[in-house]
């Protein structure tokens, strides 16, 4: 409810800003185009698939879809997480297919005014940030922003068929 | 008001598609029975549909040609002019050229280059028997006796809903004012409601129409040969001028006709299928969405049985079956008759025939059987190519036949069948067979086998499958043209068919084609491995056993292989190539399951066996992309995903991951 108002407030002080669906991995906070997102979902039974990275965990039936997800922690190096009743799947597009992002929680959605977004800090040559577009802030929160396209692109195992 | 023209036109091409596959189809049969009025009357409505609809689409010069056509045709039927074989030439060659024109008028390509020629062929053979024009303008005074001018009432009611079925009445009137002279019209208006009662797609309507034509009563009555059922048409021929009282009854319009003219309309509902055109990929939606109920209601299963401690709900079991009657049907949706691919083979093997100075006697059974829609349309091109094989290099000329003590008409069938799950498609001549020595040569050649090998007839016949391996002496225009058997082979095999082919020299070739039913479903067996369950294409499996302690050697290079029947097979372990997890590591405590791709056998050491089971096939490149050794996913009773193995595509893994120490782990 409360987040409803949010939006709505929000939606009303900013024109030009955007919309992102946050949600956490490892207390840190990050976010994605709400526009990208098709559905979020409960944990359901994944088939792995042979000879594919850590992060890519598997397949999945949704509706009669096989849909393949990417384990944010695994892909971000943090410390694997048991999977619980809180741990959700994100629905993403990109371009027309769908792939699913495993998250510890979603939190909610922020409007984000351009000038609060900061462009990915250069960390040097050690740290890849090509998956950022940027940090957001809202009030004490330092959001990350997620460039989907990226974050499925960065070493060759993604969803293009090249390769 | 804005309509958007583009749709119906779509619509109107697929039909007159439709049109000419039939006009071709009795065409063809014409041939053989010239005697046969139904079939001109055919080909005539046909025509006549192609005629109506093109000019209302504004496609003139389709128009055109098939009034020519149909004129010729309306002629033949009333058996003024005569069917022969020269006949039915022009008019197979006037379908093409219609075909063409279609074609040109869809893709804005240029007309094709004949049309000129042919309608004047047509004009011609029009004209032979009849004074030029004769049937379009009724002068004054032509005065044949089979062509008196009559003066006929018609009397023409359209049915309240005659706009709903996209029908024009001036359309109509304007097609009936071309049969002859249209003296007078009366319109009755008498059921016209007020402007706000008025339903303006209803029609309200009719007319008398006092026409003077040398057409037969039949003729005029074609012209409203597609009307519904509820429209009323009379005709009245009225007797001529001398008698006056019978004029002034025209007021009124006779009654007498009335009983004859819903007869007249029956006939070409007989003769028309019904169908309803669907955008095939809303029907495949549809099918994936009850694919999803199928699953749905066993889950409903398992939770309600696990909740009554293993009862089963006689409820749950009625919907099942109910739900799995659906996917069946809805299956079925997708399936449609091989009868046009035949049809285009029945026209090859004519002009063909003719063009070689041929004589050959073509059969075609089973076209009913019905196939699924994408392998339809894709195993048109393999089976042209063979059938023209067998006419040009299968089937002799006449003297050579009669030489070889054959009769002079060749023979060529083509049959489809059902058997076990797949359909058959068999292509059989009675010419001169292959020469397996020149194949068995050339393959030598060509360093395919050796010299030494000895070989089957059958597997010589195995060999024009080959890359690299033609046959044809000579290039003819006709086939050897390069593309070979191995494309054809190629193309089936996309089909998840095979092909084999036998030749007997001096008797003839027969190939036979098999294919899947559906290529959304494969029949797979179903195994588990570690955690997971994969399905194994039944196609490839040639069988599976638990070996015992004896069987299993390790060879010097590390590999490991199985003896069946003297016969000595690697074997692969599964969980290696696809590194996974499995809970067996001695094969005498696991499941081998022998498979082959066409070169070669291995057999896969897999945990256990958990069934066999129809598996609708889901790519993994629609969402991710293509996986060595899978071929696809599927959805399991249960609502999980299960991969699908590609058995081509692990053999080429196992090189990767090859590494002595790995068994030990």
């Amino acid at each position: 409810m409360s987040v409803e108002q949010d939006i709505t407030q929000e939606t009303e002080l900013s024109t030009d800003g955007s919309q992102f669906l946050t949600f956490t991995l490892q207390d840190e906070e990050f976010g994605i185009e709400i526009l990208r997102v098709q559905e979020i979902k409960g944990l359901s039974r994944i088939t792995p698939i042979p000879n594919m990275p850590e992060y890519i965990r598997g397949v999945m039936n949704l509706r009669g879809t096989v849909v393949p997800i990417v384990d944010l922690r695994a892909k971000f190096a943090m410390p694997e997480a048991e999977y619980n009743q809180f741990t959700v799947i994100i629905l993403v597009t990109i371009g027309d297919k769908v792939m699913g992002l495993v998250v510890d929680a979603v939190s909610d959605v922020l409007n984000v005014a351009e000038d609060h977004i900061e462009s990915a800090p250069d960390l040097g040559a050690e740290a890849d940030t090509s998956f950022m577009t940027g940090i957001a802030k809202s009030g004490e929160r330092l959001i990350t922003l997620l460039n989907m396209d990226e974050l499925v692109d960065v070493d060759g195992v993604t969803l293009q068929t090249g390769s | 008001m804005n309509i958007d023209m583009g749709q119906f036109l779509e619509s109107f091409f697929e039909e007159a598609s439709e049109h000419i596959e039939n006009m071709e189809a009795a065409l063809l049969q014409l041939e053989s029975s010239p005697g046969d009025g139904e079939l001109l009357n055919t080909v005539f409505r046909a025509a006549h549909s192609i005629k109506g609809a093109s000019s209302t689409f504004g496609v003139k010069a389709v128009g055109e040609f098939t009034h020519v056509l149909e004129s010729l045709l309306d002629r033949m039927r009333d058996g003024e002019i005569q069917v022969t074989s020269e006949s039915t030439e022009l008019l197979l060659t006037s379908v093409d050229v219609l075909e063409g024109l279609l074609s040109a008028a869809r893709d804005g390509g240029a007309d094709p280059e004949n049309v000129q020629e042919v309608t004047e062929k047509l004009q011609r053979l029009n004209g032979m028997e009849a004074t030029p024009q004769a049937a379009e303008a009724p002068s004054a005074e032509s005065n044949t006796p089979t062509e008196t001018t009559a003066v006929y009432d018609v009397t023409f009611t359209p049915s309240p809903e005659f706009f709903h079925f996209g029908l024009d009445p001036l359309l109509l009137i304007r097609e009936l004012g071309e049969c002859g002279t249209i003296t007078d019209v009366q319109l009755d208006r008498s059921k016209m409601p007020s402007l706000a009662e008025m339903d303006p797609e209803t029609s309200y309507l009719s007319w008398v129409l006092t026409i003077e034509t040398e057409r037969s009563r039949d003729e005029l009555r074609d012209v409203f040969l597609f009307v519904d059922d509820n429209t009323v048409i009379e005709l009245e021929e009225r007797i001529p001028d001398p008698e006056p009282e019978v004029a002034t009854e025209t007021e009124t319009a006779g009654p007498s006709d009335v009983a004859d003219a819903p007869a007249a309309q029956k006939q070409p509902k007989a003769a028309t299928r019904e169908s309803v055109r669907v955008n095939g990929e809303r029907l495949d939606e549809m099918i994936n969405q009850i694919g999803e109920l199928v699953i749905g209601i066993s889950m409903v299963e398992q939770e309600w049985s696990s909740l009554h401690g293993g009862a089963e709900s006689a409820a749950t079991a009625q919907l099942s079956k109910i739900v799995r009657d659906l996917q069946e049907q809805s299956l079925s949706l997708r399936m449609v008759p091989v009868a046009a691919t035949f049809q285009k083979m029945a026209r090859i093997v004519r002009d063909l025939s003719s063009k070689l100075g041929k004589q050959i006697h073509f059969e075609v059974s089973g076209e009913e059987t019905e196939l699924d829609k994408t392998v339809v349309d894709q195993i048109g091109d393999p089976l042209i190519h063979m059938i023209r094989n067998s006419v040009d290099h299968g089937v002799e000329s006449p003297e050579d036949r009669v030489a070889a003590g054959k009769p002079a008409a060749g023979h060529v069938s083509v049959r489809a069948f059902h058997q076990g799950g797949n359909i058959y498609i068999e292509l059989k001549d009675d010419g001169k067979g292959m020469n397996l020595e020149a194949i068995r040569k050339k393959a030598i050649d060509r360093g395919i086998i050796r010299e030494a090998d000895r070989l089957t007839n059958q597997e010589i016949c195995d060999l024009v499958f080959h890359a690299g391996l033609s046959t044809a002496e000579k290039v003819t225009d006709v086939s050897g043209r390069g593309v070979g058997m191995d494309v054809v082979r190629r193309n089936i095999e996309e089909l998840k068919g095979s092909v084999t082919l036998f030749s007997e020299p001096g008797v003839g070739t027969t190939v036979t084609v098999r294919l899947p039913l559906t290529l959304a479903i494969l029949d797979g067996l179903l195994v588990c491995l570690g955690s997971e369950v994969y399905v194994v294409p039944l196609l490839s499996v040639v069988e599976s056993f638990r070996p015992k302690p004896g069987e299993v050697k390790r060879l010097a290079n590390n590999m490991e292989v199985v003896q069946v029947r003297g016969e000595v097979v690697p074997i692969l372990r599964l969980h290696e190539v696809l590194n996974t997890k499995s809970n067996v590591m001695d094969p005498t405590k696991g499941l081998l399951v022998i498979v082959e791709d066409h070169d070669s056998k291995f057999a896969l050491l897999v945990d256990d066996l958990v069934g066999q089971q129809q598996a609708v096939i889901k790519n993994l490149e629609s969402n991710f992309r293509k996986v060595d050794g899978i071929a696809g996913a599927t959805i399991l009773g249960d609502g999980r995903v299960a991969l699908i193995l590609d058995i081509v595509g692990l053999k080429h893994l196992t090189p990767k991951i090859d590494p002595p120490g790995q068994l030990v782990a």
